[in-house]
């Protein structure tokens, strides 16, 4: 099994000798110095309090796929496997694992000592329970078309269960290590309806829920039954704002110990305080525009290709990003495992205009933008200044704004409203990213579809030889990116992270996840 | 004085109409023009207003223009009030900002006025059940939060300016409502009402001719007041991003963008704040003015 690159973290001064984010430009008013709570700062009893730009819609990890919100449900659950903070697939509950010579099954032993936060050992049942919750298709989980291949789930005995495939499946192990197909306590996801266990979620990690306020705060202790080493810190509180500043303010004032998203133009102010670090890491989000190619104008590829060749993605990043991305030139984000690196879209407006005037659309062509608020970095920004790009050229886009709960919901619509959404991929590895936003059955209605690319994604994944893997994974970009253009893609993202001087234990993945059981206030 | 108080307090004889309301109407306008905040107030209006139409002519950018690489310049001579983070003239931006701002506000409070004003003056002047009835609705709505109000009513229809001055319109019936049928009430018993119906005016020519013009006072200081509001509610409306939509200059959407750059380039924020507040100040002192100027008791 290959291994992806550790994520290099630097920090912001490498940054700025590197001369990245020197394009924001300060105003003379300058950083306003802040005088920061040290009364607040905690020790290694005291509960860490954490801030991200989005409130988790729900605590079950098979209904959700919002990377903030699998930061809570991955402390709450446990896994068959998982990735290390090294992004390597290791061991969780199974301890072992091995693939049948007709490579159609897969068998996991599970630890002993696996439990559930009410105490009681996680069994076999509870993994298949699990799994064939997400097959149901009754339960619209956001991971049944990755698990298509998955024949049937077979108890063995109480700490052996086996999964059968229709095909040859190797990304299998790829998939079981996200944060969606988490092993829920059979009991008490049987209890209620499906949505009543996202509120009070029993799960098998270093975790349990202590209470959930909605639009509060959801409160963490540590699970005394979990298998692993026990949590440094008395416990989690997980805020939410979904205003880069506000973040800020409540790091800076003492209120929280961690924020995600630290906007670009707060870093140096931050960077500057003794009493806050900034932590710059690599991310693998890829952040795009979905396209609706199901109806005029962007049917047409010359109209996707005018979009992608109207927008100068360098200055973004420059300016609103500072400095924190770096132009898209695969459809993969950077450290995908199997990317291969493309001839990025040139910034050629002229061109563009004469596309669409080619297209038909001379006079100009009307277009709804959506975007959420909060959720990637500098999203709402980003999207008005591709507006603005694509406004030049002639389009004439008009951008909506949505908060995260309902912007996920409300971009599953089928038909979709908008015709361009921005979205952010994360997942590290290349089958699940193909499925996920490439594949005739995506994770949202964009009714792109082109039977090749399906065929190449079945193809790779009944293939365990990862040479064969390799090549038809680039086939597969070098179509989605440079033929069919997909998508309007932007670019891929830093994780910006600030903190209290003196928390450890911070080590964020590169799809911006990071288990808080490590982080803790030195002595 | 006592000639005034005199004036304004005889009510209005068929005949003498004419003639008195002429006298009232220059009495208020004398008032109106001695009065530092009603003439601070129209000034301010009337400047808006004068940028307004400038705006739909001549700005000093493109107010949508972006180039992000000249993006959070602080004030200079080439850009009065600096660039916003795309790089847009701000000075421009809230040039034009002041359309959508006036219009919605404007146009909100009309729907206000004319549905809240035919509500309470009908109501005040039939009674009975339909008062009740309206003014019990009328309660019901007063005891809905105003912005919480206006937040559903975006809510259903979506996002956008025409849904705001709807929400804004709705959010001031109640107001509107309530004074119309105040006034209503008490130039009902007035003598010349009386009169008015014993030599055979119909209903509807009392209450357009001789009830309604005479409750105006209150419902025109209401006006500028509301309207003042309506500034607020549709700024913090687009500040929460249930109005206006980017790249439309809209102040409370301009402060609501601006937000993230408070510490590191607060001039993003304050001139669009600045804007707000001068517009509602000028408002308020204008329906201020107004009440003084109105308001017979408030002289005596």
């Amino acid at each position: 099994m290959k291994t992806e690159p550790r994520d290099m973290t630097t920090n912001r001064r490498t940054l700025l000798k590197a001369g990245a984010g020197a394009a924001m430009v300060g105003s003379s008013l300058g950083a306003t110095a802040i005088v920061n709570s040290l009364a607040a700062q905690g020790d290694a009893s005291s509960r860490i309090v954490i801030m991200t730009g989005t409130e988790a819609e729900t605590l079950d990890p098979h209904l959700t796929g919002t990377r903030n919100t699998q930061i809570i449900t991955e402390a709450i659950h446990s896994g068959l496997v998982k990735r290390d903070v090294s992004n390597t697939i290791a061991p969780d509950l199974a301890t072992e694992w091995s693939i049948s010579d007709d490579e159609l099954s897969w068998t996991f032993t599970l630890r002993q000592d696996g439990m559930f936060s009410d105490g009681t050992p996680v069994h076999a049942s509870d993994v298949k329970y699990s799994l064939d919750r997400i097959l149901n298709p009754d339960n619209n989980s956001n991971y049944i078309s990755q698990m298509s291949a998955v024949e049937s789930v077979e108890v063995i005995d109480d700490f052996t269960v086996t999964i059968h495939t229709s095909t040859p499946f190797s990304a299998l192990d790829e998939i079981l290590s996200d944060p969606g197909p988490r092993i829920l306590q059979e009991a008490a996801a049987s209890a209620g309806a499906l949505e009543d266990y996202g509120r009070n979620p029993v799960g098998s990690g270093a975790y349990m829920l202590e209470s959930w306020t909605p639009g509060q705060s959801i409160e963490l202790v540590p699970n005394p039954h979990y298998y692993g080493e026990a949590p440094k810190n008395a416990g989690l509180s997980m805020r939410f704002a979904s205003e880069g500043g506000a973040r800020t303010a409540a790091l800076e004032s003492g209120q929280v110990d961690l924020i995600t998203a630290l906007p670009p133009e707060a870093i140096d102010r931050i960077d500057q305080s003794e009493d806050l670090t900034v932590l710059v890491a690599d991310s693998s989000f890829l952040i795009f525009f979905a396209i609706d190619h199901g109806s005029e104008p962007f049917s047409d590829q010359r109209v996707r290709l005018a979009a992608n060749l109207a927008v100068d993605r360098q200055t973004i990043i420059d300016t609103i990003l500072g400095g924190l991305g770096s132009v898209a030139n695969s459809p993969f984000g950077p450290g995908v495992l199997n990317r291969v690196d493309l001839e990025p879209f040139p910034y050629d407006p002229e061109q563009a205009k004469q596309l669409l005037a080619d297209a038909g659309y001379a006079d100009g062509v009307p277009i709804v933008m959506w975007t959420p608020q909060g959720r990637y970095l500098k999203d709402r920004q980003v999207a008005e200044a591709v507006q603005g790009y694509l406004s030049e050229v002639g389009f004439k886009p008009e951008l909506q704004v949505f908060e995260w709960g309902t912007y996920v919901t409300e971009r599953q619509t089928d038909p979709p409203i908008a015709d361009l959404w921005l979205i952010g991929a994360s997942i590290p590895g290349a089958y699940w990213n193909l499925v996920n936003n490439y594949h005739t059955d995506s994770d949202y209605p964009n009714s792109y579809s082109n039977p090749e690319v399906d065929d190449l994604i079945s193809q790779a994944s009944q293939t365990f030889d990862l040479d064969e893997q390799s090549a038809i994974y680039a086939q597969i970009q070098e179509i989605v990116f440079e033929q069919d253009i997909v998508h309007l893609f932007l670019h891929g993202q830093k994780q910006v992270l600030g903190y209290k001087t003196g928390l450890t234990g911070i080590e964020p993945l590169p799809y911006e996840i990071f288990y808080p059981e490590t982080i803790t206030f030195e002595e | 004085m006592i000639a005034r108080i005199a004036v304004s307090d005889q009510p209005r004889g068929k005949i003498e109409e004419a003639d008195k309301s002429r006298s009232n109407r220059s009495v208020m306008y004398g008032r109106l023009r001695r009065s530092p905040s009603a003439v601070a107030g129209t000034a301010i209006i009337a400047g808006f207003l004068l940028i307004a139409i400038i705006a739909v002519f001549y700005t000093p950018f493109d107010p949508n223009k972006q180039d992000l690489r000249a993006g959070l310049q602080g004030p200079s001579l080439t850009h009065l009030f600096g660039t916003d983070e795309y790089g847009r003239d701000i000075l421009s931006r809230i040039m034009m900002g002041t359309i959508p701002t006036f219009s919605i506000a404007i146009f909100g409070v009309a729907i206000g006025f004319v549905i809240g004003v035919a509500l309470g003056a009908l109501s005040g002047y039939m009674g009975g059940i339909m008062d009740g009835l309206a003014m019990r609705l009328v309660d019901i709505q007063l005891a809905i939060p105003g912005i919480i109000l206006a937040i559903v009513i975006v809510t259903i229809l979506g996002v956008g300016i025409t849904p705001l001055i709807l929400a804004v319109g709705v959010f001031s019936i109640p107001g509107f409502a309530r004074i119309a049928r105040a006034g209503v009430l008490v130039t009902n018993a007035a003598d010349y009402v009386e009169a008015a119906h014993s030599i055979g005016a119909s209903n509807t020519r009392v209450l357009l001719r001789h009830v309604l013009p005479n409750t105006f006072a209150p419902i025109v200081v209401q006006t500028s007041l509301r309207i003042a509001t309506a500034i607020l509610v549709a700024s913090s409306l687009s500040f929460l991003g249930l109005g206006a939509q980017p790249p439309s200059p809209e102040w409370g959407s301009m402060l609501s963008t601006s937000r993230d750059y408070l510490q590191s380039n607060p001039h993003v924020a304050v001139f669009p704040g600045i804007a707000v507040a001068t517009a509602v100040l000028g408002f308020n002192l204008l329906g201020d003015g107004l009440r003084d100027a109105l308001d017979t008791r408030l002289k005596m």
